[in-house]
């Protein structure tokens, strides 16, 4: 019974967290618990004070966390998204599948938005499933493509998920980013496959709206490319500068940040009390993620401290000695923890258990360095926990989804629709993990 | 029974003044956002002239001692961090805004939801942030007492940075002191009623 004391600690965190009480607290004050009862000195809390404020306040790419946020909040209030819809609808108009390959356009396009799962289906959900549906669409067509497109956003840079990947798993976050683009268009472009299939071969799941006026049609394209551009701009130069290194992640996120502000500024959304209301928004946000990162750091040290670091070890080295066995089975346990926790807790809780894991694992020649398989790896999480948050019945996507209730819309409509979603995120995940070109290619490039 | 009455409604009433009190320095802090965007963007566009020195005076002032130059306004957006998520700790609370894993409490009855919740509260939260309100005391007093500094010319005084450790702490801290005294109260009173009703109906 060595690991008796790990054990029960990971068996009281299980526990805990189904008793609905916040995360954050709970892993903060398992820390205390098991320190007394692994029998460590109380004044060893002084490493918890040291950690807490070397890795959580003092860490500069943490810093950029909630400069993202903030720029998120500040391009919904701009209301882009909802003009883009309205003017991309309108000028696919007359044709099938017109408007859910808006819908597509607008998740990759506006996949910054939040990075929190649940605000970008619920953008989504609220913003293009009544119209959709109020077009004729078939509901499981409609669904589908708005869980598909709302979750792309923690795929899709500059995604808060991939800043805290890139700092748990010491990853450059420039690298991280142009990793992620390739995949998450991949997706986007699975879903707009799909949108184009039904249309071809039942356009009355996917019915045409109204034709615009002749001769609008010019005039449509111009104020359409001009809510495209700007927003479109924004971002891909943040994303550009933190690729190609010129700007550090928080740089980039506080040009983004500014940016998105003098947006809704021009487009006169930004009233005194919008941005109060972003910036508590913010605030609380940042409390939400950083907290739970500040609880984390306290269970891991405590945790490694009473021996569960080799326990985790241990258990992976049972799985033998073929690399991808290993990172097969690492992948179906975040795929069911996926089902209960949310991206923050995997990646500063679940994480940094198994990178030192993968970081050990030799893959002979199939990589030509360690630094590319960790950036391969956390890429394959990213799409997997996307591909957990949508599967039923526990998919968290799903439950967002139901909240906003929908008339019409049922349980099993959203499970419905969501399943053509689901198998092609397995198709991403499985070509993602057979050919690492996908997200490896464009890193190599800088 | 009327007094046991009140008294939990007081409780629940003291509590909810202590939680929103410890609340409110994270509800004025979310300005730190727009500072620490305009400090970021002073970092880029100083790094774009090829800035480094940029003031000096004589008179040490707290934090910036007696000089600006870029790498005080680097390590300025670390301060702001630091100081933005210490107090957000507690609005968060307030607002009830951090992570819960709800898949099978939502079926449990609000008694059982204040329960969980008094019990975390006491249990993990008090005493984690009551140890690291504590210990990151003497971490900012050492700071202090060795006049602890920026290595690289930067930014002097770092017992301030360290000091919104045991401040934002206290402020975690009391926010859930002021829940459990809220939950307590309310599960009190709930309980009265639902012996008051059981009263007037038999």
């Amino acid at each position: 019974m060595t690991y008796f004391l790990p054990s029960l600690m990971l068996l009281a965190l299980v526990a805990g967290i189904f008793t609905g009480y916040p995360v954050a607290f709970l892993l903060a004050g398992l820390s205390v618990l098991f320190m007394l009862l692994g029998d460590i000195a109380l004044p060893s809390f002084s490493l918890i004070t040291s950690r807490v404020f070397g890795a959580v306040l003092e860490n500069w790419i943490l810093a950029a966390i909630p400069l993202f946020i903030f720029m998120g909040i500040m391009l919904d209030k701009s209301k882009v998204a909802n003009k883009l819809l309205t003017e991309l609808e309108a000028l696919f108009g007359g044709k099938p599948g017109g408007m859910g390959l808006a819908v597509v356009i607008i998740g990759i396009i506006m996949a910054a938005s939040t990075g929190i799962i649940g605000a970008s289906v619920v953008l989504m959900g609220t913003l293009a499933l009544p119209m959709m549906l109020k077009q004729g669409y078939d509901k499981t067509v409609a669904i589908g493509t708005i869980l598909g497109s709302g979750t792309l956003g923690i795929l899709i840079p500059p995604s808060i998920m991939l800043v805290v990947f890139g700092d748990v798993m010491q990853i450059p976050i420039g690298d991280l980013f142009a990793g992620a683009l390739i995949p998450g268009l991949m997706l986007g472009g699975f879903y707009a496959l799909y949108i184009i299939y039904v249309a071809l071969t039942n356009p009355k799941r996917v019915p045409p709206g109204p034709p615009p006026p002749a001769g609008s049609r010019a005039k449509l394209a111009l104020r359409l490319s001009i809510n495209l551009i700007i927003p479109g701009l924004l971002i891909s130069s943040v994303l550009v500068s933190i690729v190609v290194g010129v700007a550090t992640p928080t740089e980039g996120a506080a040009i983004g940040a500014f940016g998105a502000m003098a947006l809704a500024f021009f487009s006169r959304e930004l009233s005194w009390r919008v941005l109060v209301e972003s910036l508590k928004e913010t605030c609380l946000t940042t409390g939400m993620i950083l907290i739970l990162a500040i609880g984390a750091t306290a269970f891991s040290l405590i945790f490694k401290r009473i021996g569960g670091q080799s326990m985790i070890e241990d258990a992976a080295s049972m799985l033998g000695s073929n690399p991808y066995m290993v990172i097969l089975a690492i992948m179906l346990l975040i795929f069911v923890l996926g089902f209960f926790l949310e991206w923050i807790e995997i990646s500063f809780l679940v994480l940094p258990l198994f990178a030192p894991i993968v970081a050990g694992l030799d893959f002979g020649d199939a990589f030509a360095s360690q630094s590319e398989v960790m950036i391969w790896f956390a890429l394959l999480v990213a799409v997997n926990l996307q591909t957990s948050f949508l599967t039923p019945p526990f998919g968290y996507a799903l439950f967002y989804l139901k909240g906003i209730a929908i008339p019409g819309v049922t349980t099993a409509d959203i499970y419905r629709g969501v399943v053509p979603i689901v198998l092609m995120q397995l198709l991403g995940v499985l070509l993602l993990a057979l050919f690492p070109a996908i997200a490896l290619w464009l890193p190599g490039k800088f | 029974m009327e007094s046991r009455r009140s008294c939990s409604s007081a409780m629940t009433r003291w509590g909810d003044a202590l939680l929103k009190a410890c609340a409110l320095p994270g509800r004025y802090g979310s300005a730190l956002i727009l500072i620490l965007v305009l400090v970021v963007l002073a970092a880029v566009i100083g790094a774009q002239f090829g800035l480094s020195d940029l003031a000096s005076w004589t008179t040490p002032i707290p934090l910036f001692g007696n000089h600006l130059n870029m790498t005080s306004i680097g390590e300025l957006q670390w301060h702001i961090f630091s100081l933005l998520v210490m107090l957000s700790g507690a609005y968060a609370l307030k607002e009830d805004r951090h992570v819960r894993v709800d898949v099978w409490s939502v079926r449990f009855s609000d008694r059982t939801r204040l329960i969980v919740d008094i019990l975390g509260d006491a249990f993990f939260l008090i005493p984690f942030f009551a140890l690291l309100a504590w210990y990151s005391w003497a971490f900012m007093a050492m700071a202090y007492g060795f006049g602890e500094q920026s290595n690289a010319g930067g930014l002097v005084d770092r017992y301030l940075v360290k000091a919104v450790l045991p401040i934002g702490s206290v402020l975690i801290l009391m926010a859930g002191v002021g829940r459990v005294l809220r939950n307590v109260g309310l599960l009190l009173s709930a309980g009265n009623e639902n012996a008051a009703i059981k009263g007037t109906s038999q």
